[in-house]
């Protein structure tokens, strides 16, 4: 499990970040749970966000270079994350909210990890 | 035969052959890797298995079964699979922390019990499993791999239901 710190951490960045881009959560918030977590896990393990829904040879050298790190590279240019983690208005999944609390995030993800 | 997928985002053209690191390009078969020795308790039971009714459900001692579908890992996969004989495997390569993967999998759960004639497998692409992951290759999480007579022939790199759900149908008729 990611340490406490680093989900708090996350979930007020994706808030922020969901905010800014002018996208939303997924209508079915266990998917934005979940991911906030990866990203948690990762930020414990290697110092930075890496994108948890990618396959990677070398994770410590993909977390220095960059381009995967949440908001990953696609993100910032095309606003696509295939985490479905911030989706456009448009797409299908997409929900109204741009917030997740603490116990969402919990609750969410209790039968997990 | 091979099936051709799309990626996500780009709208590009991946081949099994394409996003797997390190294997011949030359077709889209990728080699078995060699069994270790763990797995020889793994290969008789299998072996038991083809001689009796058959299943869709294959349980090993260490895997589990989740309504049809086996979690296998790098020990396990390949035995499983050269128990298959003709019937499609379907793989679904997915990350602990993978939202959409977490989204996808009450589908395939669904699926297996539909098609009877498919083999419904999922891989943790953790540390652990890191050489198989890097054998069948793998980018996006998740990524359904399906086989049959023991070689990829498509692959779905991304949460695309539909898209896996046709590939399958073709791959099971053709």
């Amino acid at each position: 499990e990611p340490s406490s710190k680093s989900i708090e951490n996350m979930r007020k960045f994706s808030e922020q970040y969901a905010r800014r881009s002018g996208t939303y959560f997924c209508a079915d918030k266990s998917v934005t749970s979940v991911v906030i977590k990866g990203l948690a896990e990762h930020k414990d393990t290697l110092g930075a966000p890496l994108c948890p829904c990618r396959h990677y040879d070398d994770k410590p050298a993909e977390a220095s270079q960059g381009f995967w790190n949440c908001p990953c590279v696609p993100m910032r240019e095309r606003k696509e994350c295939h985490c479905m983690l911030f989706l456009t208005p448009e797409n299908d999944f997409a929900g109204k909210d741009q917030t997740i609390s603490a116990d969402e995030i919990k609750d969410l993800t209790a039968s997990l990890g | 035969m091979a099936l051709l997928a799309s990626t996500p985002g780009t709208g590009a053209i991946a081949t099994a052959a394409a996003t797997s690191l390190g294997a011949p390009k030359s077709s889209l078969g990728v080699p078995r890797s060699s069994c270790s020795s763990r797995s020889l308790g793994l290969k008789t039971l299998v072996a038991a298995m083809q001689q009796g009714s058959g299943s869709t459900t294959v349980v090993t001692s260490g895997q589990s079964s989740s309504s049809g579908v086996t979690e296998v890992d790098k020990d396990s996969f390949w035995p499983l699979v050269d128990g298959a004989g003709d019937k499609v495997v379907v793989l679904d390569m997915y990350t602990q922390w993978c939202g959409p993967c977490k989204m996808m999998f009450p589908k395939i759960v669904e699926l297996s019990s539909r098609y009877s004639d498919v083999m419904f497998l999922k891989l943790d692409c953790n540390q652990e499993n890191k050489p198989l992951a890097k054998e069948l290759g793998i980018r996006v999480v998740p990524t359904f791999k399906i086989l049959k007579h023991k070689k990829i022939v498509a692959e779905i790199a991304g949460a695309k239901f539909d898209d896996l759900v046709r590939t399958i149908d073709t791959v099971r008729t053709g």
